[in-house]
């Protein structure tokens, strides 16, 4: 049978740590059958408390369009006929009710859901292709982006995955395509009369290449940026005949805001990339020129490099990170090819990797919700705790993601942030936990049991030392918990 | 000189009590003598320096910019004339007293040395002070504080924001707060609890996490009474003013009521203007009018203190000369430097102009560098901290050999 230790690490790395009963489950099943069960999840499978909630949230499953139109086009005042302050009230929070709905849905799911490797790799995918969901329309998009681009791809091919949130409006809006028109003096395409959307915005053009795909070493240069910005002309969001001549935020009304390639605002001439020559007048032209980068030996290696800093280690060694990167070539991008390379690494398995991860506040904020068994129901306060410890969901202005490591998170502020917010969930004062013991606080002897050989004697001992009302906020706060 | 002087004071004085150590014992430390200060304010975006400092007696500075140019001074919503050569945007007009009386200068066409496009990358490079080299684990503005005398309080240098940023990063303390509007010291996550006795044991080793951890109680404990005390000055009239401005004022009071602090660091967001930037308004406008009003706060509110403060506005890097499609810029190049202070030799616009046609732009496109960033900030080192050329060198271990001095800070 698994020792407890590597059950141990097993549930803190391929998902947010152990929630009751959980390390006995994993030594009884074993590292091959779990592996492979967390590899190869049922997604439809989820606790009857998960299927309800998400049962309840509508707009979960609804199309951007839909949502454009219902919750944020209503919800605008136009200057010129300015609604009375108590008919767009409702009408706001109405809007808000959808990012709402997101956030507790991400939350309830990384909490209770038993697929934790789908659920991290969620995490793990939209900080990879971050939007952030104060820009615009995608405040009501943000749920959509996530069940829609990220979602179905997370153990799927990356190159889906790649076209899915390159063709999803919230991208398209957030890092700016929606601008990126064919200059009017091209000698091919560009010949929309325009008001304000004129020439070429590189911005997406660029993250795709620096972030999304080849990594900012991965050897393109600025003509290349430049040159796929105007391969990428076109790609916008709207529908009908308006989107070939209005600008791009004129059109985004009424019950529109799917993807759309707009051949009047496409450059049909050739564009070298990469030293590879794309032409065209339709939507094909982008997806190849996608394609190619999703397929390129550097980004291979970036999308390894991440796994397995997110995975195994803020440095991770260089021959793990060459064999997932071999994997992922082989496999021409197969995501589950790749992470079964880096698990059953001498690297992410070897004892000495146990433990010494330290946590970024989503994880720490999530894995003491799994121990402390929140109810699903009830994560909303948590909003406010990740936020105040500086990683607010959703809420990455950059286009760059939350970063993973140590070096990004650990400060001596933020750990104090972190111990008030233990203190105060375990004293039961969150008001979130549903494992409160006789005295209204979190029952600190299950936390522990939950827990098993996470903690090391010095820690053991100054709990034992607290009075119990306060323990389950000692085990919380302890420096052992603080690493995964 | 290391971490390790505020290691040994918590040996010698026995592990907790130090926490019950006040301003007092470090203030001690300082003697009479007034101690200089460095703030850094980061414009984390890439800011448009050409709408900030607007070489407005360049046509084409107009060609390039049909939509966004600033008009000449004495025009509609034009650039306040600083030299008669460049103009200030109008949205700065806070900051024309400090120009007036010669405590602020601007360094332009400066920057980074490195050609990275990518915000990510050059921030990184102007944090840690050694452009082009991935590796270096450290932030200049730590590296400034191994060459400042010592004992070193932990409140040394103040970060005002929720992580550590590169800048700071570094074997020595650097204590952290909170900046801007929500986001206050009164947030329920920022005060004690009620095991704290508990935490101080379990946090009681040598590792990172402890610490941390004991900087961060030493630093709270310091910070939060300045705070608290200020807090109850200005009960009835409490700061209004949202953003930097606000933050700004924080640290001035702090600046006052601890004199152990040498360095501040502000990040502030929001520069990376690739759509819709606007002239004279819009968004661009809209974020330098806080900026200048902070900075201004700052001259008006040190009050003595301002005579022994430097403080210099940095961004990763510029934005394309040209306007894009979008009304906005994109990534680009060169930028201006700004230094303010009461020791600055200000009123004047330094460095070398490469000017705005296309033989002259960096690859055709962006406004050229001609000071490093670091020979500018290394020359405060040294006149302002009184950095030795050895010390300036460990800051900016791979800066090119100092050439002329442009004369920033007045001997």
């Amino acid at each position: 049978m698994l020792t407890s230790t590597s059950a141990l690490h097993l549930a803190n790395r391929l998902g947010f740590g152990p929630a009751p009963g959980d390390l006995a489950r994993i030594q009884q099943t074993g590292f091959e059958a779990f592996l492979e069960a967390q590899l190869n999840p049922r997604l439809a499978d989820l606790p009857v408390s998960l299927t309800t909630l998400l049962g309840n949230m509508p707009t979960l499953s609804m199309e951007p369009t839909e949502l454009y139109g219902e919750y944020w086009w209503k919800a605008r005042v136009p200057k010129d006929e300015r609604k009375s302050e108590a008919l767009i009230a409702p009408l706001k929070a109405k809007m808000r009710q959808v990012g709402r709905q997101a956030k507790i849905a991400r939350l309830a799911r990384a909490v209770a859901s038993p697929h934790q490797l789908h659920e991290a790799l969620v995490e793990f995918w939209f900080n990879h292709f971050n939007v952030y969901e104060n820009k615009g329309p995608i405040k009501v998009w943000i749920g959509a982006y996530e069940e829609q681009a990220i979602r179905p791809h997370t153990i799927g091919r990356f190159s889906d995955m790649l076209l899915a949130t390159a063709k999803h409006p919230a991208m398209l809006v957030y890092l700016d395509n929606i601008r990126n028109v064919a200059p009017v003096n091209s000698a091919a395409g560009g010949s929309a009369p325009r008001k304000k959307d004129t020439g070429i915005n590189e911005n997406f053009a660029r993250e795709v290449m620096e972030l999304h795909t080849l990594g900012v070493d991965g050897g393109y240069t600025q003509a290349d940026v430049t040159s796929l910005a105007h391969v990428l002309t076109g790609w916008t969001v709207g529908a009908g005949a308006e989107a070939e001549v209005a600008p791009a935020m004129e059109y985004l009304q009424g019950r529109k805001g799917a993807f759309r390639f707009a051949p009047r605002r496409h450059d049909s001439g050739s564009e070298m990339v990469l030293g590879r020559t794309f032409s065209g007048d339709s939507v094909g032209e982008g997806e190849a020129a996608l394609l190619m980068l999703a397929h390129h030996p550097s980004t291979a290696r970036n999308i390894s490099f991440k796994l397995a800093q997110y995975f195994v280690g803020d440095e991770p060694p260089a021959p793990v990170v060459a064999a997932m990167a071999d994997a992922f070539q082989k496999s021409e991008g197969d995501i589950r090819a790749v992470l079964k390379v880096m698990f059953t690494s001498r690297e992410f398995l070897t004892p000495s990797n146990f433990g010494i991860k330290f946590k970024t506040p989503y994880r720490f904020v999530i894995s003491a919700a799994r121990a402390a068994a929140v109810n699903p129901a009830n994560v909303a306060p948590l909003f406010a705790a990740l936020k105040e410890l500086g990683q607010p969901l959703y809420g990455c202005l950059t286009p760059d993601g939350y970063a993973c490591t140590e070096a990004a998170w650990l400060d001596s502020n933020s750990l104090l942030r972190r111990l008030s917010f233990a203190a105060s969930m375990g004293s039961g004062s969150y008001g979130v936990a549903d494992m409160v013991g006789s005295q209204g606080t979190v029952d600190s002897d299950r936390l522990l049991e939950t827990l098993g050989p996470s903690f090391g004697t010095a820690t053991l001992s100054a709990i034992a030392q607290t009075d119990r009302s306060h323990r389950a906020g000692a085990i919380l706060g302890s420096p052992d918990f603080m690493r995964c | 000189m290391l971490r390790r002087d505020f290691l040994r004071y918590t040996a010698a004085t026995g592990g907790l009590s130090l926490l019950r150590l006040g301003n007092d014992a470090w203030a001690a430390q300082g003697g009479d003598v007034a101690q200089q200060r460095l703030v850094v304010v980061f414009l984390r975006g890439a800011a448009d320096g050409l709408n900030v400092v607007i070489p407005y007696s360049e046509q084409d500075y107009y060609s390039l910019r049909p939509t966004i140019a600033l008009a000449r001074p004495g025009q509609n919503g034009g650039a306040l004339d600083l030299d008669g050569r460049f103009g200030l945007h109008p949205a700065l007009q806070s900051l024309l007293p400090a120009w007036k009386e010669r405590s602020l200068a601007f360094v332009h066409a400066c920057g980074s040395p490195d050609e990275s496009r990518s915000h990510f990358e050059a921030q990184g490079y102007m944090e840690s002070g050694t452009p082009g080299v991935r590796i270096t684990r450290d932030g200049w503005m730590n590296r400034v504080l191994v060459g400042l005398p010592g004992p070193h309080a932990p409140t040394e240098a103040v970060n005002f924001g929720e992580t550590m940023p590169k800048i700071l990063s570094g074997k020595m303390a650097v204590a952290s707060l909170s900046s801007g509007e929500g986001a206050e010291m009164g947030s329920a996550l920022a005060e004690g609890t009620p095991i704290d006795s508990t935490f101080d044991r379990m946090y009681a080793g040598s590792d990172a996490l402890s610490v941390a951890y004991r900087q961060g109680r030493v630093a709270r404990r310091e910070l939060t009474s300045d705070l608290q005390k200020d807090m109850m000055e200005a009960a009835g009239g409490a700061p209004s003013a949202k953003g930097f401005p606000e933050t700004a004022a924080k640290l001035c009071h702090l600046m006052k009521n601890d004199p152990t602090i040498r360095l501040a660091f502000f990040g502030l967001s929001g520069w990376d203007t690739h759509v819709q930037q606007g002239s004279t308004e819009g968004r661009l406008a809209r974020y330098l009018k806080p900026l200048g009003d902070g900075l201004a706060t700052l001259h008006g509110g040190l009050g003595a203190g301002y005579g022994r403060t430097v403080v210099v506005v940095i961004s990763e890097f510029g934005r394309t000369a040209h306007e894009n499609g979008n009304g906005g810029t994109d990534h680009g190049h060169g930028n201006v430097m700004w230094v303010m202070g009461g020791s600055v030799n200000g009123g004047k616009v330094y460095g070398e102009w490469p000017g705005l046609d296309e033989e002259s732009l960096h690859e055709q496109r962006d406004l050229a560098i001609t000071t490093d960033f670091r020979s500018a900030i290394g020359e405060v080192l040294a006149t302002h901290l009184k950095l030795t050329p050895q010390e300036v060198a460990n800051v900016f271990p791979n800066a090119p050999p100092g050439g002329h001095s442009l004369g920033i800070m007045r001997a």
